[in-house]
C-alpha cells in the first residue's frame, strides 16, 4: 500500500512540475549537442545520437520548436537514421531571439521518449539566432561600405563558364580607397587580377571545373584585413540547355526496401517496409513530389503506419498537399499536425492575397471491440444481470474530422493580417457503439441461449455495460494575426489573438427536447440559431467554453472568457542590441484540438535583451519572465512564477579559439499560500513540511486548503567546444556540465538536483577516410529530498572507415553504461488520534522508510553498420545491434534487445 | 516591486548599452566628413554616379559593341564591361546581350538593337534606369517594386516597375511593347495618349508615336517568345574544341579553342 502511495505522490511531484528521477533502468539515452547559434533565414541540422534505442523501433521521430518565448510549438518531421535523428530547424528570417526547440521520439510500442526527457516543453533547448546583419556590422571604414551582390548570388548554381564575379559598393565617395580591397575568389587572392573599380568589383575567371566555391572580399585599414563579405556558390558542368533539360528530366527520388528481425524487451517482431520519395518536374514553373510508406506494421487498430503523401505546386502562387500532410495556419489553431486529407493554398499579387484550405481528418475510426455479452447473475432469485466491456486493447477513437482556412492579406515582408478559422469535430456515428440493449447487434446477442436472449428482450434495463466509452469532442476556433515590420526589420511586431470553443460531448445537441430535459426554455430563434452554428460547433450543456449562460431557465449570451488567447511580442533591434517584449494571456479553456503544446492558464510578460560586442564575438542575454496561472481568479490559490535569464557566450571568429557558453537561471515558484501549522503534528514534534494536508484548524472545526507552494530553482550551465588540430588528427571536442538544484520550502520531500557533465571528441585523420568518435558522460539526480539518487556513468567508443574509393563504408560502435539507483519508499502515516477529536487523516504525514535498496545495472552495446554503394545509386545497407543489460546486484533478468536489418536503397 | 525592479534594470542595462553604442557609432561614422551625419549608409551621392557604373554586360554573344559616351569608336563587349551613364550597346546581326544592372534587373538585348543605357543610382536598392531602345528590341526583367525603368523608342515611352515585358523598336520606327508580368505604362510620345498595359497583353504604336492599339496573346505565343529568349541564352555558351600539337620533342601539348555556333 505504501509502495502504491509512494507512487502516486511520485506523479502528483512530476505533475506539479517537479523534477524526477530520470527512467534510465533501460539504458535508453538521446545525447545531443545544441548548436551554438543558427543564422536567421538559415536552417540548422539538429543531429540526436540514439543508445538503447534503435532506429528501426521508431515510427515517428518530431521535433517540436518555437521562437523563444512563443506559446505553442510547431512540429516538423525528423529523419530517422539507425543510431541518430536529424531534424532541420529553421530560424524564420526576422527572427532574431533564440529557438526553443525538442524531441519527440515514437516507437513502434506506442511508448513516447522525449529529449530533453524531463518537461521537454517547459523546458526545452534553446539556441540563439544570430542575425547576418550583425555578422556584418564592422568597424572603422569597413562598417562604412555596402553592397550589392550581382554575381555569382550567394548559393547560386552557374555553368562553368559563366562564372563571373561582380558586386557593387556603396559607401560615401573618398571614405574608402579602391587600393585597399582585397578578392579572395576560390581560395585564392585574386586582387590583381581583378577589375577593382571605385564603386564596382568584377573578376572573370577561367573555365572552373565543378565543385562549391568561395568567395570573400575584405578591406585593408591600418593593416588589419577585414571581411566585408564572404558567400559561396557552385559550378556546374551542365550546360545552359542541359539545365532545361535537367528541369524537365525524369524524377528525382528514392526508394528504400528494409526488412528486420529484432528482438526489443522480449518481444520478437519481424519488420518489412518500403519507402518512396520521388520529386520532379512538369514544367519550370509545375512541380511535384509524392512520399509513400508502406509497412506491415500497419493494423486496423491503430492509426495509420502507411502512410502516403503528394504535392503539386504552380509556381509560388498555387500549392495542393493531399495524403498524410502537415498543415500550419497559425499558432493558436494548427502548426504542423498530421492529418490525413487536403490542404491547399493559392497566392495572389506576389503573395498580397493569399488563401488556404485545410480538410480531412487527424485521427481515423478505429472500432470498438468488446467481450462477450454474458449472463452474470445465476441465481434464479435475483434479477438477472447482462453485461459486456471493451475487450484487451479494444477501446475505439471516433474519426476525428478537421476542417478550416486562412485568409492573409500582405506578404509578410512588411505587413500581414491573417484570419483562421478551424473546425475539429468526432464524428460519433464512425463507430458503432454499445450502451445500451438496443446498441446490441444480433452478432453480440448470438453468444446467449434462447432463454437468455428471452429474457434480456424482456428486461432491456438488466443489460449493463462495464466501462464507459470517450465522449466525442468537438472545437472551433477563430483567430487572427498581425505581424508588422519596419526599418528593414529592425522593428517588428507579431500578436495573435484566438477564440476557442470545446464541446466536450457532442452527442446530443441543444434543442427544443434535450431543452425539455434540462428543464431549460428555448425559444425557437435560439434554437434556429444554435442550429445554424452547429455547422461550426454543436452546442449544448456540455460545453467548456459557453457562449451562453442558463439562468432561471433562460439561456443569455455571454462573453467566453475563458476560452480567449493572445500573444503579442515585440521585437527592437538597434545599436547591437535585441530587445524583445512579450504579452500573453491565455484562458484556463483554450484548447485546439489540432495543437496540443499550447499552454493553457497562463498570463505574463516576458522582456529580453541580448547585446553583442568585441566585433560580434561576445554575447549576452539578460531576460526576466513573470508568468501566472489561475487568470480568471476561478482557484483559490494562484501560483506565480518567476524567472530570471543570464547568458555569457563568446564565439570567436578564429577558428582555433574555443566556443564559451555560460548560462544561468533563476526560478521562483510561489503560491502565496502558507503552510499552517498542524498542532498534531507539532505534538509529535514531526516536521511541518511533512504533513499531507494542509488544514486550518479552529476551535470547533477544520477546513483543507490549497496545498502551499514555494520552490526555488537554480540552474547553472556552461559548455566549451573546440577544434584542434593533434598528431596530424583534426578534431573536434567539446565539454558541457550542468548543475540544476530546486529547493522546495514547504514540501520535506520536495527538494530535487542533479549534474550531468559529457565530454564528446571526433576525430579525423587527415589522410585516411577515418573518423573516431568517443563520448563519455555522468549523471548524478537526488530527488524527493534525497530519497531517491540516480547515478550513470557511459562510455561509448567508435569509428567509421570508407573502402574501396568510398563504395564501401563500415561504422561500428561499443558502448557501456553503469546505472546506480538507491531509493528509499516514501509513505503516509497517521498518528494515534481520538477520530471524534479530529479526523484521523488530518493528522497524516509522509515519512521515509527505513529500507534503502541499491540496484546497479550494467548495459553493454554493441552495433555496426555497413553500406555497400553496388552503383551510382544503388547501395546496400546491413546494420545491427546487440543490448545486453545485466542486473549486478540483484536477481532480475533482463531481456537482451537486437536486431539486424537489411535495406536496399535505390537513388534516382 | 521585484517586477518593476527586474525590468527597470533590464531597460537601465538597454538604455546605457545602447547609448554607448550609439555615440560609438556616431563616432565612426564622423571619421569621414561631417556630411556624413547627413547621408544613410548605402545611399548615393548624386556626384559619384559619373563613377559608378549602372549596368555590366553579364553575357554576350559575338558581336556586341560598346560605344563609351564621350569617347570616339566603339570597343568590342567583353564580359564584366561596365556600362554608364549615355553609353551604347550595339549588337549585330548575330548578336546577343544579358545586360544585367545593379538592382539585379536584367535585359536582353536581340540581335541588330542599339540601346542607349543611362539613368543613375539613387541607393542601394534603386536603380532609375532610362533605356533608349533606337532599333531592335529588348527583354527586360526588372528586379522589384523598388527600381524604376523607362524603355523609350522613337514613338513611345514604356515607364516599369517590377515587370517582364518586351519592347520592340521596329525599322519603320513603330513600337511593340509584349507584357509577360505586371503593369506597363506606355506613352505615344506625339499624341500624349496613355494606356496601361496588362500581363498577357500587346501594344502597338505608330510611327508617327499617335495611335496606340492593344491586342492579346495567347499563353501559348508567350511561352514561344521566352523560348526564342531562352534559345538566344544558349546561344552564348561558346563552344570548345582542343587541338594537339607535338613539338620537336615529341611532347604534346593540348590548346582550347573557344568559339561561337552561328547554326
Amino acid at each position: 500500500m505504501s509502495r502504491v502511495i509512494c507512487g502516486l505522490l511520485l506523479c502528483w511531484i512530476i505533475s506539479a512540475g517537479w523534477f524526477a528521477v530520470p527512467n534510465v533502468a533501460e539504458a535508453q539515452r538521446i545525447d545531443h549537442q545544441p548548436p551554438a547559434g543558427i543564422e536567421a533565414g538559415e536552417t540548422e541540422q539538429l543531429v540526436f545520437h540514439l543508445t538503447g534505442i534503435s532506429g528501426a523501433e521508431i515510427y515517428e521521430a518530431v521535433l517540436f520548436y518555437r521562437e523563444e518565448g512563443q506559446l505553442s510549438y510547431d512540429r516538423t518531421r525528423a529523419e530517422v537514421d539507425h543510431d541518430e535523428v536529424v531534424a532541420e530547424l529553421f530560424a524564420p528570417e526576422h527572427h532574431t531571439g533564440a529557438m526553443e526547440y525538442y524531441l519527440v521520439l515514437e516507437l513502434q510500442t506506442d511508448e513516447q521518449i522525449t529529449y530533453p526527457q524531463q518537461l521537454p516543453d517547459e523546458e526545452p533547448l534553446s539556441v540563439i539566432v544570430t542575425d547576418q546583419r550583425e555578422e556584418e556590422s564592422l568597424t572603422g571604414i569597413a562598417s562604412q561600405i555596402d553592397y550589392n551582390i550581382l554575381s555569382p548570388q550567394p548559393g547560386e548554381e552557374l555553368m562553368s563558364d559563366d562564372v563571373l564575379l561582380g558586386v557593387t559598393l556603396f559607401y560615401e565617395s573618398g571614405v574608402a580607397n579602391p587600393d585597399s580591397f582585397r578578392v579572395y575568389f576560390a581560395g585564392e587572392d585574386v586582387t590583381e587580377q581583378a577589375d577593382i573599380s571605385p564603386f564596382f568589383i568584377s573578376y572573370v575567371p577561367r573555365s572552373m571545373r565543378a565543385g562549391y566555391y568561395t568567395v570573400e572580399i575584405a578591406y585593408v585599414e591600418e593593416g588589419t584585413e577585414a571581411t566585408l563579405m564572404n558567400w559561396e556558390f557552385s559550378v556546374t558542368e551542365r550546360t545552359l540547355a542541359e539545365e532545361e533539360e535537367q528541369i524537365r528530366r525524369m524524377p528525382s527520388g528514392r526508394l528504400e526496401l528494409d526488412g528486420r528481425n529484432q528482438n526489443v524487451a522480449g518481444f520478437h517482431r519481424e519488420v518489412y517496409s518500403g519507402r518512396l520519395r520521388l520529386s520532379g518536374n512538369l514544367s519550370d514553373n509545375i512541380g511535384y513530389s509524392f512520399n509513400g510508406l508502406l509497412t506491415n506494421q500497419e493494423s486496423a487498430r491503430l492509426q495509420p503506419r502507411n502512410r502516403f503523401g503528394g504535392e503539386l505546386y504552380i509556381s509560388d502562387w498555387f500549392r495542393l498537399d493531399a495524403g498524410h500532410v502537415y498543415p500550419s495556419l497559425n499558432s493558436l489553431t494548427i502548426t504542423g499536425r498530421r492529418m490525413y486529407g487536403v490542404n491547399a493554398e493559392v497566392s495572389l499579387w506576389g503573395g498580397n492575397l493569399a488563401i488556404e484550405g485545410v480538410y480531412g481528418n487527424i485521427a481515423r475510426g478505429i472500432s470498438n471491440q468488446y467481450t462477450a455479452l454474458q449472463k452474470i447473475s445465476e441465481d434464479e432469485d435475483q434479477d438477472p444481470i447482462f453485461t459486456m466491456g471493451f475487450d484487451q486493447g479494444g477501446r475505439g477513437t471516433y474519426e476525428r474530422r478537421i476542417g478550416g482556412g486562412r485568409l492573409s492579406i500582405g506578404s509578410g515582408e512588411r505587413f500581414q493580417f491573417g484570419l483562421n478559422a478551424l473546425k475539429v469535430e468526432d464524428d460519433f456515428n464512425s463507430i458503432d457503439i454499445v450502451e445500451e440493449f438496443e446498441d446490441l447487434s444480433n452478432e453480440d446477442l448470438q453468444n446467449l441461449s434462447t432463454e437468455e436472449r428471452s429474457l434480456l428482450e424482456q428486461n432491456p434495463e438488466s443489460f449493463q455495460f462495464e466501462g464507459s466509452h470517450p465522449n466525442p469532442t468537438g472545437n472551433f476556433i477563430f483567430a487572427t494575426d498581425v505581424q508588422a515590420r519596419a526599418d528593414n526589420n529592425r522593428i517588428s511586431f507579431n500578436t495573435d489573438a484566438g477564440l476557442s470553443l470545446v464541446n466536450q460531448n457532442i452527442r446530443n445537441p441543444l434543442d427544443q427536447e434535450r431543452a425539455e430535459e434540462l428543464g431549460i426554455d428555448l425559444d425557437s430563434d435560439i434554437e434556429s440559431t444554435l442550429d445554424l452554428l452547429s455547422n461550426l460547433i454543436i452546442i449544448n450543456e456540455n460545453m467548456s467554453v459557453r457562449p451562453f449562460d442558463i439562468e432561471d431557465g433562460e439561456i443569455a449570451p455571454r462573453m467566453p472568457t475563458e476560452g480567449l488567447g493572445v500573444q503579442s511580442r515585440l521585437n527592437l533591434n538597434y545599436f547591437d542590441h535585441n530587445l524583445q517584449v512579450q504579452y500573453r494571456w491565455m484562458g484556463p479553456a483554450y484548447e485546439s484540438l489540432a495543437n496540443s503544446s499550447i499552454r493553457r492558464d497562463i498570463a505574463g510578460f516576458r522582456i529580453s535583451d541580448r547585446f553583442r560586442t568585441l566585433n560580434n564575438t561576445l554575447y549576452f542575454t539578460l531576460g526576466y519572465e513573470n508568468l501566472n496561472d489561475n487568470v480568471l481568479d476561478t482557484r483559490d490559490a494562484t501560483t506565480n512564477t518567476n524567472v530570471y535569464r543570464g547568458n555569457i557566450s563568446w564565439y570567436p571568429v578564429d577558428q582555433h579559439l574555443p566556443r564559451i557558453s555560460l548560462n544561468t537561471r533563476y526560478q521562483v515558484r510561489d503560491n502565496e499560500v502558507e503552510r499552517l501549522e498542524n498542532p498534531y503534528l507539532a505534538d509529535a514534534d514531526i516536521d511541518q513540511n511533512k504533513a499531507v494536508r494542509n488544514i486550518l484548524f479552529t476551535e470547533d472545526d477544520e477546513e483543507v486548503l490549497t496545498r502551499p507552494r514555494l520552490t526555488s530553482t537554480i540552474n547553472f550551465g556552461l559548455s566549451v567546444s573546440q577544434q584542434f588540430e593533434f598528431l596530424n588528427l583534426s578534431h573536434d571536442a567539446s565539454v558541457t556540465f550542468n548543475r540544476l538544484n530546486t529547493t522546495d520550502q514547504v514540501h520535506y520531500f520536495g527538494d530535487f538536483s542533479s549534474n550531468t557533465f559529457s565530454f564528446d571528441i571526433s576525430s579525423r585523420f587527415r589522410d585516411q577516410p577515418l573518423r573516431i568518435d568517443f563520448r563519455t558522460n555522468f549523471i548524478t539526480t537526488e530527488s524527493m529530498g534525497g530519497l531517491n539518487a540516480l547515478s550513470i556513468a557511459g562510455f561509448s567508443t567508435g569509428g567509421s572507415y570508407r573502402f574501396l574509393d568510398d563504395q564501401l563504408m563500415v561504422r561500428g560502435e561499443l558502448a557501456y553504461t553503469r546505472n546506480t539507483v538507491e531509493s528509499t519508499p516514501l509513505t503516509i502515516n497517521t498518528l494515534d488520534v481520538d477520530p471524534e477529536e479530529v479526523e484521523p487523516v488530518y493528522t497524516q504525514y509522509y515519512e521515509a522508510e527505513d529500507v534503502t535498496t541499491e540496484e546497479v545495472t550494467n548495459s553493454y552495446l554493441m552495433r555496426g553498420h555497413a553500406q555497400y554503394d553496388i552503383s551510382g545509386n544503388h547501395a546496400v545497407v546491413l546494420s545491427f545491434r546487440l543490448n545486453s543489460i545485466v542486473a549486478a546486484n540483484f536477481d532480475q533478468e533482463v531481456p537482451n534487445d537486437n536486431y539486424v536489418q537489411l535495406r536496399y536503397v535505390l537513388s534516382f | 516591486m521585484t517586477k518593476l525592479l527586474s525590468i527597470s534594470t533590464l531597460l537601465f542595462i538597454f538604455g546605457v548599452t545602447a547609448v554607448f553604442e550609439g555615440t560609438t557609432a556616431l563616432e565612426h561614422s564622423g571619421e569621414g566628413s561631417s556630411e556624413s551625419f547627413m547621408m544613410k549608409q548605402g545611399e548615393v551621392n548624386a556626384n559619384d554616379n559619373d563613377d559608378r557604373p549602372l549596368a555590366i554586360v553579364r553575357r554576350y554573344r559575338p558581336e556586341v559593341n560598346i560605344f563609351k559616351a564621350g569617347s570616339p569608336g566603339m570597343m568590342a563587349a567583353e564580359r564584366a564591361q561596365q556600362l554608364f551613364d549615355s553609353d551604347t550597346l550595339v549588337t549585330a546581326e548575330d548578336g546577343y546581350a544579358v545586360v544585367q544592372f545593379m538592382d539585379n534587373s536584367v535585359a536582353r538585348v536581340q540581335p541588330n538593337s542599339v540601346l542607349i543605357v543611362s539613368g543613375e543610382i539613387t541607393d542601394q536598392q534603386t536603380t532609375a534606369a532610362r533605356l533608349a531602345l533606337e532599333l531592335g528590341e529588348v527583354f527586360l526583367d526588372v528586379n522589384d517594386d523598388d527600381g524604376s525603368y523607362e524603355v523609350s523608342t522613337s514613338s513611345a515611352v514604356a515607364a516599369v516597375r517590377g515587370t517582364e515585358f518586351i519592347s520592340k523598336s521596329h525599322e519603320d520606327g513603330r513600337s511593340t511593347f509584349t507584357g509577360f508580368t505586371g503593369e506597363v505604362e506606355i506613352t505615344a510620345l506625339n499624341s500624349g495618349e496613355m494606356v496601361t498595359m496588362l500581363n498577357n497583353t500587346g501594344i502597338d504604336v505608330d510611327a508617327d508615336g499617335n495611335e496606340i492599339s492593344q491586342f492579346e496573346l495567347t499563353e501559348n505565343e508567350l511561352a514561344e517568345l521566352r523560348d526564342e529568349y531562352e534559345q538566344m541564352d544558349q546561344r552564348t555558351e561558346s563552344e570548345t574544341i582542343r587541338l594537339e600539337f607535338e613539338n620537336e620533342d615529341g611532347e604534346i601539348r593540348e590548346i582550347e579553342l573557344r568559339y561561337y555556333d552561328n547554326n
